[in-house]
């Protein structure tokens, strides 16, 4: 099973416009439904930022204060996911950087391991673990981005707006970090 | 430039491995979703009475600040009054009548410094007390 992530908005526009409306004036139950709708994508990249899915759950919540604290601020007529995933990404790039002063040995990714089959040998359980290792070495924004255009399928302008830099960025990042990623999967292809 | 270009193409291997790593993952949101709501209480909370004007601040402030600022100065003016009430006039005249004695022979006596000093201050020696006490 593919974990599905939705890059289309998860709520309708206008309901998204009415629930923001609600949320700025302090309604619990809007905040929910807005929460809801984003939840699923926040963590599915707050995942692939953080590598860890205890950490991934405290970026996502950290995420939704952030949000929250800045409210009256959003404009309830433009697109809340493209704003709040951008504020997700910098938590998770700040978080990122604070954890790697407190850790000084190279971060594994915490992912359980898909069951084993019949073709899984031991060399190829070196490989994935050195794939995970190479994957867990990419800065988060690279990470992201390889993981939302080769898994999610997005282009370069859409991934560009999601995280609000430009298109040549993101095809550096993507460039960087498949070049990564390719290495530590040469021995598996060969 | 970057619009000219068109988007790379896919890595069909790279994918496969990053797919591969979110296969095992389970995913209950119900519960982060209860636990992310739970944590913005207070900021709904506060949200739901927003932060007054300062004009708004001041006027609030204005009900306790007036009536005591009030009272303070009556309480002011009262100690004033009972404070100046309870001064001896004559020792304060007396007094004040010394002091500019000495200042106005101080100023139109044609002496010296020594003089000046004496009669400003305390005399350099005892001479005053006897030539004092043989002029009477």
């Amino acid at each position: 099973m593919t974990v599905a992530v939705a890059i289309e908005p998860p709520i309708d526009r206008d309901a998204e416009q009415e629930l923001i409306l609600r949320v700025q004036r302090g309604d619990t139950a809007a905040f929910d439904s807005l929460v809801r709708g984003y939840v699923r994508r926040a963590r599915a990249i707050a995942n692939r930022l953080m590598g860890d899915p205890d950490d991934a759950d405290d970026l996502v919540q950290d995420a939704f204060l952030r949000a929250l604290q800045r409210i009256a601020t959003v404009d309830p007529t433009r697109p809340f996911g493209s704003w709040f995933f951008r504020v997700l990404v910098n938590a998770g790039v700040d978080a990122h950087r604070r954890r790697r002063v407190r850790r000084t040995e190279p971060e594994v990714l915490d992912v359980p391991s898909p069951m084993p089959t019949p073709a899984d040998s031991a060399e190829q359980g070196e490989i994935r673990q050195r794939f995970d290792q190479a994957l867990a070495a990419l800065p988060p924004r690279q990470r992201l981005v390889v993981w939302s255009f080769e898994v999610d399928g997005m282009g370069m302008k859409e991934i560009a707006a999601s995280l609000g830099v430009t298109e040549v960025t993101v095809r550096w990042y993507l460039h960087q970090g498949r070049r990564a990623l390719r290495a530590a999967l040469a021995d598996l292809r060969a | 430039m970057s619009r000219l270009l068109p988007d790379p193409e896919r890595d069909p291997g790279v994918g496969e491995a990053l797919r591969r790593l979110e296969r095992a993952r389970t995913w209950d949101e119900d519960e982060l979703s209860q636990r992310i709501v739970l944590a913005a209480r207070d900021q709904l909370a506060r949200l739901r009475t927003p932060a007054r004007p300062w004009w708004e601040w001041t006027a609030g402030w204005a009900r306790v600040a007036i009536p005591l600022g009030v009272a303070a100065s009556i309480a002011a003016g009262g100690i004033l009054v009972s404070e100046r009430g309870s001064i001896d006039p004559a020792w304060s005249d007396a007094d004040s009548l010394t002091v500019s004695g000495a200042m106005l022979s101080a100023a139109t006596l044609p002496a010296g410094e020594a003089q000046v000093t004496d009669q400003l201050l305390v005399p350099a020696s005892e001479e005053w007390l006897l030539s004092g006490a043989l002029g009477r």
